[in-house]
């Protein structure tokens, strides 16, 4: 903590520049989805038989893949508070391994929908899902360099290596919560 | 002034102001026509003064751009220029071929692509032309003392602007593909490295006039311009609306564009809280105001005239009327005109050694310029509402729509009056201050 009262806003984990890219990067995903609930208000059938269309059971198993990576993320941020850098690598490991796992797992899910001509623009549906969809996947792949980077540098002993990896969760907890807004509105909503 | 070479900023930002004054008298002659008095249209029409108006205002603000380059890098570099003869030669190609496209429009010399009419043999010229300002401003900054941040990002936006020339030089038999394209140089330029180069030139203002150390500006502002670049990137999709590409851009530009106001937001309210924040007051107080005055105008004429017509639902009524003038012209004038005329009034003291910092004349062109565009902004917004009305929703013939708005043109003219009275202070100020000389060189580089 470095200061108390009502400084310590500007002085959120991992800093106050990351705190504002989260912010617009939720206010941006956020109008998304408020035009996706919008037209699809406009056209409730067409959306629900393309929801339909969706494997819920590939989404469940990336939420389940993504959270499980936070929380991995979160041990690591908690192993580096306590000076142990070992323990702090092996969890970012953990962590990234399963980033990759939900690649793999979205990869899969995107062959298929190619596979069966549900491709950007299919319909207003499917050009929502391509878009949020292929966003978040680049903020996953944006995501697991960044923690590449943590990882590396963090042999290096230097000070601010705490600060960096608290960015670093931030950015990667965001990908979390982004998912777990686009998962239920894309998967389970219409 | 602390390097010599410097004194070629001078004869850009001059170049400047004769086109700026150009390009006026040609809003003048399109502003009679539109009330009837349309006197000179066997020698200029209405769409050779359309052409040539849109085209001078970006050559003036690329003029003024390399002025501050050639103003900014050498200091930022901290050593001379690399060649001051060729940036002469940079200076006079680029006047030689403005005026070769300029006259050419007159005779139908041109293509009829909106924005850039220029002939494809004389874009050949351009390019090389810009290419030859580039390898100065590089080899400059890399050969330079120091790369501060602020030159690097001035730099990348003028090579990024070069490079984004290329796409519109593309041949297509398609006009769809075509338009997609020129939008590419077209709103990539203003609505994204443009922008680049407007935060080089404002971080390099705010850390002279405010006295702000130069790591806190430096990270903040590009934070700010790094997100109004991102959101511009994306944005170029209010440019596909309805023109024959897949509707998804309907989506994609609607939300990104929608997202541009916030950035610009954040750099006026930047750009003010710095100037609180500064202890030491830099003694020229026009600088300061223009500066301070481009971050505030731009976000009302860029984000929020912008955002009033950017969404899809709003644009499909809205395209292609003079809506569109509206925003255009607060949006040039407060993002990129303002930030011109901000550097070329920090500038002129340093190069000339006359410190006309505070004058009632330098007040007066501040003042009157900036209501006279605001004048003129309302007058263009009320006309455009006025024909979105009766041409989009009551169908009536365009011609007799024009018929019906003609007055507002004139109340566009008086304001346009007021405009120009302010343009002609400043650049009886620009006149005043003489030419550059050595013996405004400084004693020791601070």
């Amino acid at each position: 903590m470095k200061t108390a009262g009502k400084n310590a806003i500007f002085y959120p984990p991992g800093g106050i520049l990351i705190w504002i890219l989260i912010f617009l990067e939720l206010i941006t995903f956020g109008i998304a989805l408020l035009a996706m609930v919008y037209e699809g208000g406009q056209d409730p059938v067409s959306f629900h038989q393309s929801r339909l269309l969706l494997n819920p059971t590939l989404g469940t198993l990336n939420t389940l893949i993504l959270l499980s990576s936070g929380y991995f993320m979160a041990l690591s941020v908690g192993a580096l508070k306590k000076d142990n850098a070992q323990l702090a690598k092996r969890h970012l490991v953990y962590a990234m391994l399963l980033g990759f796992a939900f690649l793999g797992v979205k990869g899969f899910e995107y062959y298929q929908k190619i596979g069966d001509g549900l491709v950007l623009g299919y319909n207003t549906f499917f050009d929502y899902y391509w878009l949020l969809t292929l966003f978040h996947v680049i903020h996953v792949i944006v995501g697991l360099v960044i923690l590449g980077f943590q990882w590396f540098g963090m042999r290096a002993n230097h000070p601010e290596r705490l600060d960096d990896l608290e960015a670093s969760a931030a950015f990667w907890h965001m990908c979390d919560l982004i998912w777990l807004l686009l998962f239920p509105l894309l998967y389970l909503f219409f | 002034m602390k390097y010599k070479s410097q004194k070629v900023a001078y004869w850009f930002f001059a170049l400047s102001m004769l086109l700026l004054v150009l390009q006026l008298v040609y809003g003048f002659v399109m502003g009679f026509a539109r009330i009837g008095m349309d006197n000179l249209h066997e020698i200029i029409p209405f769409n050779t003064a359309r052409a040539v108006h849109t085209n001078l205002l970006v050559v003036w603000l690329l003029s003024g751009f390399m002025g501050a380059a050639y103003y900014i890098i050498p200091e930022e570099a901290q050593r001379e220029l690399v060649n001051v003869k060729l940036a002469y030669v940079q200076l006079i190609s680029l006047a030689v071929v403005g005026v070769i496209a300029i006259v050419g429009y007159h005779f139908n010399y041109w293509e009829g692509r909106k924005f850039l009419e220029i002939p494809r043999p004389l874009d050949y010229l351009v390019v090389v032309n810009v290419l030859l300002f580039l390898g100065l401003i590089l080899a400059t900054l890399f050969k330079g003392k120091r790369k501060t941040t602020t030159a690097l990002v001035l730099s990348m936006g003028l090579l990024f602007a070069a490079l984004l020339y290329l796409p519109g030089m593309l041949p297509f038999d398609s006009q769809v593909k075509d338009s997609f394209f020129r939008w590419w140089v077209v709103h990539l330029w203003v609505e994204g490295v443009w922008e680049l180069i407007m935060g080089g030139i404002l971080s390099f203002l705010l850390i002279k006039l405010t006295g702000v150390d130069r790591e806190v500006i430096e990270k903040w502002l590009y934070v700010i311009v790094g997100i109004t670049f991102l959101s511009g990137v994306l944005g170029t999709g209010h440019h596909y609306y309805y023109i024959g590409v897949n509707k998804i851009w309907l989506i994609v530009g609607g939300i990104f564009s929608a997202l541009e106001p916030l950035a610009f937001l954040a750099m006026a309210l930047f750009a003010v809280n710095m100037y609180r924040k500064g202890e030491k007051r830099h003694p020229n107080k026009m600088a300061l105001y223009w500066t301070l005055g481009a971050a505030i105008v731009s976000f009302v004429g860029a984000g929020l005239l912008g955002f009033a017509h950017t969404l899809p639902q709003t644009n499909i009524y809205t395209h292609g009327t003079l809506v569109t003038a509206m925003h255009g012209h607060l949006a040039f004038w407060g993002a990129y005109g303002m930030i011109v005329l901000a550097i070329i009034s920090y500038s002129l003291p340093n190069l000339t050694g006359r410190k006309f910092y505070d004058s009632t004349r330098g007040r007066l062109a501040y003042w009157l310029s900036n209501i006279g565009m605001i004048g003129m902004t309302v007058a263009f917004g009320v006309a455009g509402v006025a024909q979105v009305y009766l041409e989009r929703k009551f169908k009536m013939d365009f011609m007799e729509v024009q018929q019906e708005i003609s007055i507002h043109f004139v109340v566009l003219m008086l304001c346009a009056t007021m405009f120009v009275t302010g343009i002609v202070f400043y650049i009886i100020d620009f006149y005043k201050h003489g030419t550059p000389t050595d013996e405004a060189l400084e004693a020791s580089p601070a």
